[in-house]
Formats: structure tokens, sequence, C-alpha cells
């Protein structure tokens, strides 16, 4: 292992002496008028019949055969492709810059068959184009990229109008969401039913399904990358859009032009501020004062600063909190209660990246980072007499995690046929499993009492390594193959684990991609949450001596192909077996003193199952068709008597129609429709008396307690779920901007999908019934926006 | 344009309107419950010191069905206790001599169960499919001491407590213990009083009079735990605390535990409900006898 390490860096050192007969041409590539950054634009040398592709930065490099010109082809999806030539005698710097109004115009751009996904050795990957997600319907009219994704064949959602993705039989946790390289813990807004991604700031998404390239790692099941932009650079641009439910602002543009550029985008829910006046009549009714009411606001702002050729920074911040409150107060004769109650939960990361072009082949970024999940919430009661002497008592809970990260990666890019990655990271963990304060104030006893219950703080220290090679072994013949090495430290413990990563592409006749990946994967944090609602209480806790990572391998096969210029098609068969998955144990709840690890439970779960998406990116009809065949299933020991029983997300169906339709210039209608398999729960089948005794030792009594008798776990169905979702855009563009009115309904023939399933007493005719509660009937929106 | 904004405006009111007009949130199913399959429910939890042995045959009901419990009891079936081979045959109890006992047949057994005792119970209805379960009595656990402390510390909760500490050789293989404690009450009437303990061996039982031990921590050793109660009423009550320990099978520490947790997330909308074990072939219940020791405590 060492050698090998000593000889890559004998290999990179003396890189440029190996390929003395050859030029490089380095250089970034970025949106013409905003200078932007371009990630993933693909340069070609059709001479060579080589090529390479832009990296998260916009950075690119070839390495060519010498000659007196050089001619690039340069494609990116949006934008009109572009052929340039540049002198082949010497290395150079070449930024390119690509031009296309692809924004407003998007039906006028000549697409290019750039990026082919049956060339790409990577599998199971999406990127997912944020544009195409903005003219979907959405809930309420807000766009939502996790919800976007949840249209994708191996992607599912949990419950109605949940933001948590269950990538090919995995849990929310188990995806490694990135906002610019920074982990974020809790996604979601009001239960899960908004995420907390601003689409307006978002530049690119790409979620990684498996086939994990090395340079990833840390959790099981799906990494999903979210790019903020960066900021115009040559003049200030503005986005605001006004919904039923918030109203968002986005501003961005140049602070020195050229150089500096800066982006700031906010979003708050104002429900609780339109109906302060109704609520603080309704307490006035009842002859109290008052108020109460819920939002959310996410606040998200980024600089970034082009030091020269060679170095970049960026810095980016992202704030967002929930927040319910409840306040009263009440008088009666001279003496006055008041209850004060909040929850509030909400993320803040901050990201300090600084590119750095070592040579034209090896590009460095280093980045720093912080991340912090918090959730508090307090109870206060008090009561002041009459004589100025009160009584008060309060209760707090808090819990949280707060990460520290850096990181080191390096793009190496030596030939065409190589493009080589390696870096190293640390990340120190702060868990905080759940502490309760308790005070208590009593000037009439004469009492100060304050005690904190629970769980000490926790910390953690998590180590990666990883090298991965993008290698064109011969035309038809591409791998990426690489290593993830990772260790993690708690208390006395420490792990290690050395994770082989594989996903290759053979072209077969007719550029038919086959493609295969074999991926490894460990996940040292778990989440401990009670399936189906992103609730804030969820806790992220570490592994521990006790605790055994979570482990995981996939397999999958497929193929893919593009074909009729725009049109791009893809079948995947995965095979996924995780270990030491982690679950409450039967009867254990959230708010208990205990040690969370007993309360908690592993075992191991299998997934597998069948993708198809056929996706057409461009022109009047754009959209996709995803069908997911799968199965899922979990096995604890300490569950369901030890069997398998399947995953409460389990589908064996799960299908998803994308379409928009530029009706007219200024006009574009879109719909989508789902349909999925009913979620897997447990119900009870009949019932049965069970005797308890109590009483004294010489006088006890019996009393027949009922109790439910349960199937096997997760064995009833709920009825499946479909949805239609409909909207219609009108865009006008007047002189140097471009309003923007959205109509639409979330489940447009208000289909009542299951929620949760529960017996209850039905008086009227004095029976027992099975009832269903459903969320959201036909939900319409109304959104107005303006970009300047 | 202007018209098709107009329409599209309509359309919205539309919408609003249709919205406004249903009870969206909840709807009652016209669905089929789960099937099931009815079943004998054998319940009988005694100890080696009874002279009888007591049981509750019932039948389980349908989800939907809501039958009181006193209408499921079955009085027509045939239950039989076996111990080591000798074949007993239950007698019904009628409803007037249960008192506050709900079990609906007793075997008198001709001689008190003992260690190593082996005893089956079978029951057979013409309407349903034969019910039964097997064990052994289990041998009598060797305690070594059980010492009173008035100065128990504090419990999880913070409260003060008073303490039993029980010294007991475990032995090897897994063992099952239930621990009772019994203190004069207000009345000086002998009363099981509300027991816990911090050990990460002791686990609740359905009532809060009753405490599990698993030996999964100290597997074969001799081991001290503690268990703690409330602080008692009178000074003068020390000598007379009783520990009620049993030997338990593994099967009744599973179902206990279960009916524990059944209980913990009945109310509970995002636990995952949890299934009550049941022991009984053929049908649902539970079937234990436990060895049962009464100590007096120092």
């Amino acid at each position: 292992m060492q050698k090998q390490i000593f000889k890559t860096l004998i290999f990179l050192l003396f890189s440029s002496i190996l390929t003395g007969q050859k030029v490089t041409i380095s250089g970034y590539v970025e949106d013409a008028s905003s200078g932007e950054k371009l990630i993933g634009c693909n340069i070609y040398h059709s001479a060579s019949q080589s090529g390479t592709v832009s990296n998260t930065y916009g950075f690119y490099s070839i390495t060519l055969e010498k000659a007196d010109s050089i001619l690039l082809t340069i494609s990116y999806i949006g934008y009109k492709s572009q052929s340039v030539t540049v002198q082949g005698k010497t290395s150079q710097n070449y930024n390119i810059k690509m031009s296309g109004e692809a924004i407003f115009d998007e039906v006028e751009i000549v697409a290019t068959k750039e990026k082919k996904i049956e060339t790409e050795s990577q599998m199971s990957t999406i990127d997912v184009p944020i544009l195409q997600i903005k003219k979907i319907p959405a809930l309420l009219g807000e766009t939502d990229v996790l919800k976007a994704l949840q249209l994708l064949p191996g992607v599912q959602s949990g419950g109605e109008g949940q933001s948590g993705l269950y990538v090919r039989g995995g849990s929310p946790d188990q995806n490694l969401i990135l906002l610019d390289g920074v982990p974020v813990y809790n996604v979601n807004h009001l239960f899960g039913f908004f995420s907390v991604f601003n689409a307006d700031a978002i530049k690119d998404v790409t979620l990684i399904k498996g086939g994990f390239p090395a340079r990833y790692g840390g959790r099981l099941s799906s990494v999903l990358e979210i790019n903020l932009k960066e900021g115009h650079q040559q003049k200030i641009h503005g986005d605001v859009s006004i919904g039923l439910v918030g109203s968002k602002l986005t501003l961005e543009g140049p602070i020195k032009k050229g150089k500096t550029s800066f982006l700031v985008s906010g979003r708050r829910t104002y429900i609780d501020l339109l109906a302060k006046p109704f609520i603080k009549r309704s307490f006035k009714s009842e002859n109290s004062e008052g108020d109460t009411g819920y939002y959310f606001y996410d606040l998200n702002a980024k600089v970034n600063h082009i030091f020269s050729q060679r170095d970049r920074i960026y810095l980016s911040v992202y704030g967002g909190n929930d927040k319910f409150y409840f306040k009263q107060k009440d008088s009666y004769s001279n003496i006055k209660d008041y209850t004060d109650n909040y929850l509030g939960w909400g993320n803040l990361t901050g990201a300090m990246r600084w590119n750095h072009v070592i040579n034209d082949k090896l590009f460095m970024n280093t980045t720093l980072t912080y991340s912090k999940y918090k959730l508090n919430t307090e109870i206060s009661l008090g009561t002041e007499y009459e004589d100025k002497s009160i009584d008060f008592i309060s209760l707090g809970y808090l819990s949280g995690i707060r990460d520290y990260a850096a990181k080191l990666d390096f793009d190496y890019v030596p030939s065409p046929n190589h493009f080589i990655r390696f870096g190293t990271n640390v990340i120190l963990h702060e868990f905080n499993p759940g502490q309760f304060n308790l005070e208590q104030i009593s000037t009439i006893n004469n009492t100060n009492f304050k005690q904190s219950l629970g769980q000490p703080i926790k910390n953690a220290t998590e180590l990666a390594l990883y090298a991965e090679d993008d290698y064109e072994i011969t035309k038809k013949f591409k791998v990426n193959a690489g290593l993830h090495l990772s260790g993690f430290s708690v208390d006395d413990a420490f792990y290690t684990s050395l994770q082989p990563r594989v996903s290759m592409r053979y072209l077969l006749p007719h550029n038919i991609g086959l493609k295969a990946s074999f991926a490894t994967m460990r996940q040292y944090i778990n989440l401990l949450s009670f399936e189906g609602i992103g609730l804030p209480t969820d806790l992220w806790l570490p592994t521990t001596a006790r605790i055994q990572p979570q482990e995981s391998w996939q397999a999958a096969i497929g193929a893919a192909k593009n074909f009729a210029s725009d049109y791009e098609i893809s079948i995947e068969a995965y095979y996924k077996k995780m270990k030491n998955l982690i679950a409450y144990k039967d009867g254990s709840g959230i708010f208990e003193l205990t040690d969370w690890q007993d309360r908690i439970t592993q075992g191991n779960g299998e997934a597998y199952g069948l993708e198809f998406f056929l996706q057409k990116k461009t022109g009047k009809l754009s959209g996709w068709i995803g069908y997911t065949l799968a199965w899922n299933n979990r096995q604890f020991q300490d569950l369901n008597e030890g069997k398998t029983f399947p995953f409460k997300y389990d589908r064996r169906h799960d299908i998803s129609l994308v379409t928009i339709y530029e009706l007219s210039k200024g006009i574009n209608l879109s719909g989508t429709w789902v349909y999925g398999t009913g979620n897997a729960v447990t119900l009870a089948k009949s019932s049965y008396g069970v005797q308890e005794t109590y009483g004294t030792v010489n006088d006890p009594y019996t009393y027949v307690n009922t109790i439910e008798q349960y199937g096997d776990r997760n064995s009833y169905r709920m009825r499946p779920y479909h949805r239609l979702d409909i909207g219609i855009n009108f865009i006008k563009n007047k002189k140097n901007r471009t309003r923007t009115w959205s109509f639409g309904a979330y489940n447009a023939y208000s289909n009542k999908n299951p929620f949760f399933v529960y017996f209850s007493h039905d008086y009227y005719y004095d029976k027992k019934v099975l009832k269903q509660v459903s969320l959201f009937p036909i939900i319409p929106y109304i959104t107005y926006s303006l970009k300047f | 344009m202007n018209f098709t904004f107009k329409l599209s405006i309509a359309a919205i009111i539309l919408i609003f309107s249709l919205t406004s007009c249903e009870d969206f949130f909840e709807t009652t199913l016209e669905l089929d419950p789960p099937p099931f399959e009815k079943t004998l429910v054998v319940d009988c939890v005694s100890n080696i010191m009874a002279d009888t042995i007591q049981m509750r045959i019932s039948q389980n009901q349908g989800i939907l069905e809501d039958k009181p419990n006193y209408a499921l009891d079955i009085s027509d079936a045939d239950v039989y206790l076996n111990v080591n081979g000798m074949e007993l045959k239950a007698a019904t109890i009628s409803s007037l001599d249960r008192n506050d006992n709900r079990n609906n047949y007793r075997v008198v057994l001709p001689s008190k169960l003992k260690s190593g005792d082996n005893v089956q119970i079978k029951v057979t209805h013409k309407d349903f499919n034969e019910a039964g379960a097997a064990m052994e009595i289990l041998p009598t656990s060797d305690i070594l001491s059980a010492v009173f402390s008035e100065n128990g510390g504090l419990d999880r909760d913070g409260n003060k407590k008073s303490k039993v500490s029980v010294t007991f050789n475990d032995p090897k293989g897994k063992n099952f213990y239930a621990i009772k404690i019994s203190v004069p009450n207000y009345d000086d009437i002998s009363d099981y009083t509300y027991i816990t303990s911090v050990d990460p061996s002791a686990y609740e039982s359905y009532d809060y009079e009753t405490l599990l031990l698993s030996d999964e921590g100290f597997d074969g050793e001799k081991k001290v735990i503690d268990f703690l109660i409330d602080p008692l009423y009178y000074d003068n009550d020390k000598g007379k605390i009783k520990l009620n320990w049993y030997h338990i099978s593994e099967d009744y520490f599973k179902f206990s535990r279960s009916l524990r947790a059944y209980k913990n997330t009945e109310d509970n909308p995002f636990g995952s409900p949890v299934p009550v074990i049941s022991n009984i072939n053929g049908g649902v219940g539970i079937f234990a006898i436990h060895n049962l020791q009464i100590v007096d405590v120092e």
C-alpha cells in the first residue's frame, strides 16, 4: 500500500517530464454573461477523439500531442456549443466563456450531445436539471429540489408531502447531503413538508445513487451534491417571488467586476404574520392575551473572489430555522398566570473554499466547514401574585450535532485518458444526545432550583483518505476505480474501513453504454428517528463501542444510450446489502432519560430492484418517465421475532411522469403524475384478553386487559398512492426584467392518499372502523416572481 | 393572453371552492380488516407454591369486533395439565366462584410442583385448533442475602429511595428472574411496592410492582443487585419486608417485556406497534409456572 502511494507521488512530481512531447490546455469554463462557473462541461478534441470535463469548480485540463493549432469543441447543456482553436505548441491557460440565453429562452438553444450518458463510466448518477425543476408544479408553489428528486427512479418519498429521500432502499439519514461541500443534517422545514434548500440560490444538483466514486464517504445510500450560485460577475441581478405561504428574494452581483461577486438569498414564510390579528382577537375573546404561530426562514449568502488565474476563494453561509411559539397571559383577581412555550430547530453551515491551480494539470481545493443542527424547546409556566411574589417553572430540552471539518482535494489530469482525484478530510463531531434543563423559582418558598438531566455531549473524530482514477483504457472501455479509507474515533473505540469502489463502462455497438459498478460504504453516524416523519426530535448519534457502524455494499449493472439527439434512456438493476442498521427497540420512545444505546437495536437490510429512466432534456416538450420495481427488507434480531420483514417504504412499483410543454414563448405547461405501491404498516388483526394481577399480597385481583394481536411487522399494505400536479407559467420579458405568474394545483384530482391508518370507534353506527387520514386534498397555488 | 389569464384566475377560484366543500383530511375507509384466524387464547401464569393451577381459556376476535372480554370466555373446552406424564383434566370454575379472579378452569394438583417437573398444557375445542405449551419448572435460586438500607440514593427521576440489596449465585446458561418486594402499607397491610433498579440487567415488567432481570451480563456469576423501593412508612416495618424471587422462563420474560413495550406505545402515534409475545402453539397467550422463593429481608 505504502509503495503504491509513493509511486503515485513520484508519478505526479515528474508528470511534466514524462509528458514532455505534449501540451496542456487548462482553465475555467464559465457563463459568458454572469461569469458563473460551469460544472461538467465537455471539452472535446475531435482529432484525437479524446476529451475531458470541467470539475466542480469549472476547472478543466486537457493534455494533447503538440501541434500548430488545436481545435476544441466545447458543449454544455442549455448553451450553444462552440469550437475554439488554440495554439498547440506550448501549454497554456485558456478560459472558455459559454454563451446562450439559456435561462429565458431555452427553446431556442441548440442543444448539443454533451456529456453523453453512455460514455460516462459513472453510473446511477443524475444531474438534476434545475431549470426543469423550477417549471414543474410544486406544493403551494414552493419549488423544492428534494421533492423533485423523488420523481426520479430509485428515489422514493416517505409520507405524503415529505421531503425525505429513500434511495434504493436506504433511509434519509443514509444520504450525504452537501450544500457547497458542507453536510446539512436536517433538511426539513415544517416536519418535512418543505426542504431547507431555496431553489433560487441553487446552481446545480447531482444525485449519486450507487457506484459511489471513492471521493465520497460516510453514508450508505446516496450523495446529493448541491452547489449554490456564485453571483453574477458583471451586474446586479435579482429574483423576487411571492407565494401563498412565503416569499423569496435573491440578489447577486459584482462587488468588483470580474473579480469579486456575491449572492444573498432569503426566504421566509408569513402565515404567522398574516394570522396574527386573528389570533390576538381570538385570545382577547377569551379575556386573555397571547400569541401563537409558526414560521421558518432560510438565508444563503456567498462571496467569491478571484485572486488570480490560479487562486480563487469562496465563502458561503447558510442559516435556517423553524419556530413554533405559544404565549399566553391570563389575569384573575390580582393573580397573573403566564405561559411561554416554543419549539425551534435549525441549521447553520459555513464553508470557506480555496481553489488553487498548482500547475496546468493539478488542481487543489481546500475546504474548511462548519455545520450545526440544533433543536431547542422550552416550556415555561409562571404565576405572579398580588404581593409581587412569583412561582416559575421552566423545562427545556436541547439536542443537536455540530461539526468542524477540513478537506483537501486534488484533481490531477495527466492525460485525456486519466482523471485522478485524491484527497483527505477530517471531521470533528460533537453530538448532543438530548439534555433536559429544569428551573424552578419561587419567592414564596424561597426556592431557586436548577437541574440538568440527560446524557453527556459526546465527541468523535472521523477521518478519510481517498484516491480514484477515471481511466479510459480503450475508446470502448472506461473504468473509475478507487479506494476510500475511513476511520472513526469515539471514546476508547477506533474503527477503520477500507472501501473499494469501481464502476465501468463498455461501449457496445450502436453506442449503447453497458455499465457495472460495485461500492462498499460505511457510515459512522446514525439518525435515531421514527420512520416516516421528519421530526425535529430526530437525533444524530455516533457509532460507539456498543453501536457498530452501518455498512453496505451495492452492485449494479445497467445500460444507457442517447438517441434522437435529445433523448436519454437508461435501465439499471441493483442489489444492496446493509448491515448494522439501527431502529428503536419495541416500546422505546424519544423523550426518555435512559441511555439512547439501550433504546436501539441493530439489524440488517437488503434492497434490490430495477430502474428505468427515459428523459427528454430539451425541446418544446421535455420531461421524463421513471419506473422502479423494487424490494426492500429488514431483519433485526429484536424485532418481529427475528423474522425478515418489509421496510415501511418497501414500494414494489414506483412510477413518475414529468412533462413540460412550451406552449409559446411566454407560456409553459407542466404536469407530474406519480404512482406508488402503498406503504407497509403493522396493523392489528385481532384482539384478545390477557390477565394482569394487581392488589395486595393477601388480596390479589386480576384484571383482563385487551391487547391487539399484530401480524408480522409491516405486513399490511396501505392503499396505493397516486397524484397529479399541474401548473402553468406565464412568462413575460420586459426591458431588463422578466416576470412570471405561476398557477397550479397539487393533487389536481384530489385523490385521498393515505398518510396513516388507524382503528377508531364510530359512535354514530356504534362500531369499530378502520380509518385513513389523508393530508392534502387538491391544493392550488399562485406565485409571482420577478427577475431583474 | 388576457383571456388565458382570466381563465386561470377563474380556474383557481373554482378549485378553491371545491376545496372548501369537502371533508378532506379524514376519511373512513370501506376496507375489509386484515384477515385473521380464530384461535384459542390460553392464559395460565402460576408458581410452585400454588396448590391449584388456574387458567383462563378464551378466544380472540376480529379487530373490528368489540365484544367485552367476558363474552370471549370459553366454558366448554377440554383442558388438560400434564405433569411428568400424568394427565390432569381441568374443571371449570363457575363465574360465581371467581370473585376477582378471571380464570375459568383449574386443576387441583396432587402435590405441589417442584424444580425439574415437566408440565404441559393442552386445550381442545370442537371449533378451534388444539392449543398448548410445555415447560420445565426451573431450579430454586441460590440467594445468599437480601439486605434493606434506608438510604438507597436517587432513582433515575431524582427521587429519594430506600433499597434492598440482593446477593445471589446465578447458574450457568440463560436465566431470567422476576422480583417483587412486599412491605406493609400505611394500613399495615402487606403490599407490593413500586420497584426500580439502575442496574442495566433490570427491565420493567408490565406492572410497576415487578422487575425483570436477565443474566446476560453476569451469566454464571455471583451477582449483587440493588432494588430501589419507596421509603418505608414506619421505621419498625423494617423486619416485615419480604423478597418474592421468581425464577421465570425466557418465554415469560419476553412476554412480560413485550407487554410493557406494548403499553408504552399504545398511545404513541409515532411508535411502531409492539406485538405481545405468545408461547402457545396453535393459539395465543402465555403459559408459565415460576419457581418462587419468599425471602425475609434483613
